[in-house]
C-alpha cells in the first residue's frame, strides 16, 4: 500500500483506511483471470482472422481492376516513353532515376529510422 | 500461455491485491469489485502496449480500474443498497469498522468517494487524484476537505469513537 501523502490528510482517516486494508487470496481470483485473459485471446485471433480475411476478400475483388488500369497506365508509359527509351537505360538515365527515388523516399520519410 | 503473457500473469499476481482492494472500497461489493478487477487486467493486457513508461504500470493500471468503475456506475446507475443489519453482528471486530467505512463510503457522492478513496487507500496526492479522475484540482481539494469532514461525521454516527 503506498503512504506518500503530499496534501492535507486526516491522519485517523487514513489509518482507518490501512487498519481495513485486507490481503486477498489470489488462486481463484487468478484462475478466473487466466480464463477471462484466454477468451479475450481467443476472441483477438478470431478478429485478426476475419479482417484478413475481409481484407482479402477486398483485394480479390479489386484486383481485375487493378490490374486492367494498372496495364492500361503501362502501356501509355510505354508508348509515351518509346523517344526516351534509350536516355532511360543510360547510364545518366539510371542515375537520374536513382536521384528521384532516393528524394521521393527522403519526403515520405521512408529512410527514417523508427 | 507465451513468455509475455507469464510476466504479465507474475505482474497481475502482485498488483491484484491492491486493485482489488480500491475497487472494494469503491464499490462495496466484493464480487462486483473482483468483476471489475479482472475487466481491468485484461484490458491492461490487451492495452499494455499504449504503456510508455514501465514504471507507470501500478498508476496505470489503478486508472484503469478506476474508469472500469465509473463507466459502471454511469451505466448501471445502481448501487448496492446498505446492509444495516450487518453491521450490528459484527460490532466488535475490524470486519465491523470495514463495513462501517464502506457504508460510510457508499453515502458520499461517487466524485467525492472516488477523491477520498484515491487519496486515503491509495496515498495519491491531490493532482494525481486530478490527472487520474479528470476532475479539477479545485474541486479534488473541496471533495477531500469536505468528504472528509463527511466521513468522519458517518463514522462518528456508526460509533466508531476513534474517527
Amino acid at each position: 500500500m503506498v503512504t506518500r501523502m503530499s496534501d492535507e490528510i486526516d491522519d485517523r482517516l487514513a489509518a482507518l483506511f490501512a487498519e481495513v486494508h485486507e490481503t486477498l487470496p489470489s488462486a481463484e481470483f487468478m484462475q478466473a483471470f487466466l480464463v477471462r485473459m484466454e477468451r479475450a485471446r481467443r476472441l483477438r485471433s478470431m478478429r485478426r482472422i476475419a479482417l484478413a480475411l475481409l481484407l482479402g476478400a477486398f483485394a480479390i475483388w479489386i484486383m481485375p481492376a487493378v490490374l486492367t488500369t494498372t496495364a492500361t497506365v503501362m502501356r501509355a508509359a510505354a508508348e509515351q516513353s518509346r523517344p526516351y527509351a534509350a536516355l532511360l537505360i543510360s547510364p545518366v538515365g539510371w542515375g537520374a532515376s536513382m536521384l528521384i527515388a532516393f528524394l521521393v523516399l527522403l519526403r515520405t520519410g521512408a529512410l527514417r529510422r523508427k | 500461455m507465451n513468455g509475455d503473457d507469464a510476466a504479465y500473469g507474475e505482474l497481475v499476481r502482485r498488483r491484484q491485491d491492491a486493485i482489488r482492494n480500491l475497487l472494494r472500497r469503491l464499490t462495496r461489493e466484493a464480487s462486483l469489485a473482483d468483476d471489475l478487477a479482472q475487466q481491468t487486467f485484461v484490458h491492461g493486457w490487451q492495452a499494455i502496449r499504449q504503456l510508455r513508461s514501465p514504471g507507470a504500470f501500478g498508476a496505470w493500471l489503478r486508472q484503469l480500474a478506476v474508469n472500469f468503475w465509473l463507466q459502471h456506475v454511469r451505466s448501471s446507475r445502481r448501487e448496492v443498497p446498505l446492509q444495516e443489519d450487518s453491521r450490528a453482528e459484527h460490532s466488535a471486530s475490524s470486519v465491523s469498522r470495514q463495513l462501517d467505512l464502506d457504508s460510510a463510503l457508499a453515502r458520499l457522492a461517487q466524485d467525492v468517494r472516488v477523491c477520498i478513496v484515491l487519496a486515503y487507500n491509495e496515498g495519491m496526492s491531490h493532482s494525481e487524484i486530478s490527472q487520474a479522475t479528470s476532475i479539477a484540482l479545485g474541486t479534488v481539494k473541496s471533495h477531500i476537505t469536505r468528504g472528509s469532514a463527511r466521513l468522519r461525521e458517518l463514522l462518528h454516527a456508526y460509533g466508531d469513537a476513534n474517527v
